[in-house]
């Protein structure tokens, strides 16, 4: 990232501590598997547009899940998403099997929890009361 | 404590502490470093003809503080070589130090944030660590993001990519079409699946012509090398040669890469690769 303004004048007191004290937790309505190929495949449940009233209905049937198939270091980071582990524990142990130093690990990993919560996959519990 | 280089100067830092923001510019810019949690050091340059009064400005920026009310406790401080200042700026202690490189022409400041209290040690192990490279037989070092770099001096940095398991110093002067790329890859358990010397062949240029392909074993490192022959871009332009080597380092499993696209009969300094430190690949 190129710099952008003084650290010192606005990051002061800022710190990205409470971001990794979350925990993400896995959409309760996804149901997951394996395909074939060994990957993991996660359905949503959509939520029907409000457009879509009848008689649209008859004639247009919104699917009833979404689809996401995630490759293998998607795969590794939803496993390890079960509500007790926490972003920071995640990202070390992330960065300790792909060998990466920890901000890297940071960046891969929360990109694959923004993308997944985005999506409807996870969800985060944030903790109340964290610096 | 990690050795950085970074725009010909050289400093250690705490090694948990990463290279998150930086400038590539020669004349003004700042490097931002970070331990897990939040920023805690932040080094900014300046280039000017003439020294300063250091101990004056420190002075003048506390009179500032202290009739903004920004910081409490402002006081001067000092290390052997460098002025500062110190004091408390919300729940975190600020001390910054500045100091005037005659040789290299440039005021440097170095800021530490302490979420804490302050480490003068690390303060002073620093500030004692910093000093300038000077460019050496026509090549500069730089030492950042696990790459230890020596790039020929007349080719400035013109691009620097930074991606999880993917960074990129990339050296380039547009007039005379020079360029290095130096490049550290990871994942690659992952990605490569294929022989390193596939992987670099298919990195060349298609224009690439008359290319030579070998293979060498440097501490351990078994390192692909490829020598070529680039079209010219034009009547009036010279043809030029590119040269590549790659290597996958057993340490760290990354794969490191370094090109240079240079014009024929007007050799410059040959670039350097370092990924540990037995393993120096030169082009």
């Amino acid at each position: 990232m190129k710099a952008k303004r003084p650290v010192a004048r606005t990051a002061a007191d800022a710190s990205w501590r409470k971001m990794l004290d979350a925990r993400p937790v896995r959409n309760a309505a996804a149901r997951a598997e394996r395909n074939d190929e060994g990957r993991w495949e996660v359905r949503v449940p959509s939520k029907r547009p409000a457009y879509l009233v009848p008689p649209l209905t008859w004639m247009v049937r919104p699917p009833k899940h979404r689809l996401f198939v995630l490759d293998d270091l998607g795969g590794w980071v939803w496993e390890q998403c079960d509500g007790e582990r926490t972003v920071e524990a995640i990202v070390e142990a992330f960065s300790a099997v792909h060998r990466l130093t920890f901000h890297e690990g940071r960046v891969a990993v929360t990109g694959y929890l923004r993308d997944l919560i985005r999506r409807g996959v996870l969800a985060v519990a944030v903790p109340a009361n964290t610096g | 404590m990690r050795e950085w280089i970074w725009r010909g100067f050289r400093f250690n830092l705490p090694d948990d502490w990463e290279l998150l923001q930086f400038s590539r510019e020669q004349g003004i810019g700042r490097c931002a470093f970070a331990d897990r949690y939040q920023y805690r050091f932040e080094w900014s340059w300046r280039s000017v003809g003439r020294a300063p009064d250091i101990e004056r400005l420190m002075t003048d920026y506390r009179s500032k503080l202290v009739t903004e009310g920004t910081m409490t406790e402002p006081k001067l401080v000092a290390l052997p070589g460098w002025h500062g200042l110190a004091g408390k700026q919300g729940a975190a202690w600020i001390s910054r130090f500045g100091r005037f490189f005659d040789d290299a022409r440039c005021l440097a400041e170095l800021v530490f944030l302490w979420p804490g209290s302050r480490d003068r040690e690390i303060e002073r192990s620093v500030a004692a660590s910093f000093a300038p490279v000077p460019v050496q037989d026509g090549v500069q070092p730089w030492k950042a993001f696990g790459m230890a770099v020596e790039a020929p001096a007349a080719v400035p940095l013109s691009s620097c990519k930074v991606e999880p398991a993917h960074a990129a110093l990339t050296f380039s002067a547009t007039k005379r079409g020079d360029s290095c790329v130096f490049r550290r890859l990871g994942f690659a358990t992952v990605w490569l699946k294929e022989p390193v010397a596939d992987w670099l062949r298919r990195q060349a240029p298609r224009t690439v012509r008359d290319i030579a392909c070998t293979q060498e074993t440097r501490a351990g490192h078994a390192v692909s090398l490829l020598r070529g022959t680039l079209p010219r871009r034009g009547p009036f332009f010279p043809p030029r040669s590119y040269a590549a080597a790659a290597w996958q380092c057993p340490g760290d499993e990354r794969l490191y890469c370094v090109t240079q696209t240079q014009q024929k009969g007007k050799p410059a300094a040959a670039p350097a690769l370092s990924c540990c430190a037995g393993c120096e690949v030169r082009l």
